[in-house]
């Protein structure tokens, strides 16, 4: 299942925000689909924290492992950053 | 333009809690408030940063200024809320919260070898600094500063720490400030002065 980050908005900066789409991404997405893998894709997004990244995969990873998350579009040195900073 | 009357207003609303209309004009009341404030700063920051710095400095910002609220909850001093000082070349973060070292000494302990718990806070992941899970806002911050080699100061409770280029001297009634107050006060400079002394290294 790929994910569009960007339908969370442009600059994803706040913890709380990020805990609100990481209950919309368990209510509306991953309920909803048997896919174990699940791909987030960064096009479009133009500012990303480590705090809003951190809320949405705490929750991805309680039902996925983490060598199921994959991430594209990755070339925004905000995004590839909190990446950095979150999965490593 | 920010002029030296503005930065001592900013010192006696940061330590005294004394407020005027420009830190009222400056100073957001939610984290709305700040977040709307800090997409439409993002146009000003291209003028100074190039994109991709523009976006990594706009996160950084966004992480220092949302500690503003998430840590101070219940802990503010006088009006909940944070400064937010936005200048082409500089911008300022304050919050009267309860500053870092409160926040973080109910987690963890400094070992003898260490001195201050801001600095703990830029270098060390600390699992359960609640109510966050995870603390790497401040690493982030302090490896995207050092990458975009720009300046920066941060001061809480009697301890300070420089990150990259020292800050301009224009600057220095704030960075020569250690305040004892609660509260934790953060300065981004975005000039690039290679004659300026690195104080710190990634």
């Amino acid at each position: 299942m790929k994910i569009e980050v960007k339908k969370f908005g442009t600059h994803l900066i706040s913890r709380p925000e990020g805990r609100d789409a990481a209950l919309v991404l368990r209510n509306q997405f991953l309920n909803k689909t048997s896919d174990s893998e699940l791909i987030f894709d960064f096009e479009g997004v133009l500012v990303l924290t480590p705090s809003w990244l951190d809320e949405v995969l705490q929750e991805v990873l309680k039902t996925h492992q983490q060598s199921q998350v994959r991430f594209e579009n990755t070339l925004n040195s905000s995004v590839a950053a909190s990446i950095e900073t979150v999965v490593s | 333009m920010v002029e030296i009357k503005q930065l001592q207003e900013i010192k006696d609303w940061f330590e005294f809690g004394i407020t005027c209309p420009f830190i009222e004009a400056n100073f957001c009341t939610n984290r709305a408030d700040f977040n709307a404030r800090l997409i439409s700063y993002e146009a000003m920051l291209g003028k100074s940063l190039p994109d991709d710095c523009k976006y990594l400095v706009a996160a950084s910002i966004g992480e220092v200024g949302n500690n503003c609220f998430d840590h101070n909850l219940g802990f503010w001093n006088g009006s909940p809320g944070c400064l937010f000082v936005r200048e082409s070349d500089f911008c300022i973060l304050a919050d009267r919260g309860r500053g870092i070292k409160e926040s973080l000494k109910g987690v963890y302990k400094l070992s003898a070898s260490e001195h201050s718990y801001t600095e703990i806070a830029f270098e060390k992941v600390i699992t359960g600094r609640a109510p966050e899970k995870r603390g790497n806002g401040l690493k982030f911050t302090k490896r995207s500063i050092i990458k975009c080699e720009l300046g920066f100061y941060c001061v809480s409770a009697g301890e300070n720490i420089f990150i990259g280029n020292k800050p301009n001297s224009n600057l220095s009634a704030l960075t020569n400030y250690k305040s004892i107050g609660p509260g934790t006060l953060s300065l981004f400079s975005f000039t690039k002065n290679p004659s300026l002394v690195k104080t710190d290294k990634p």
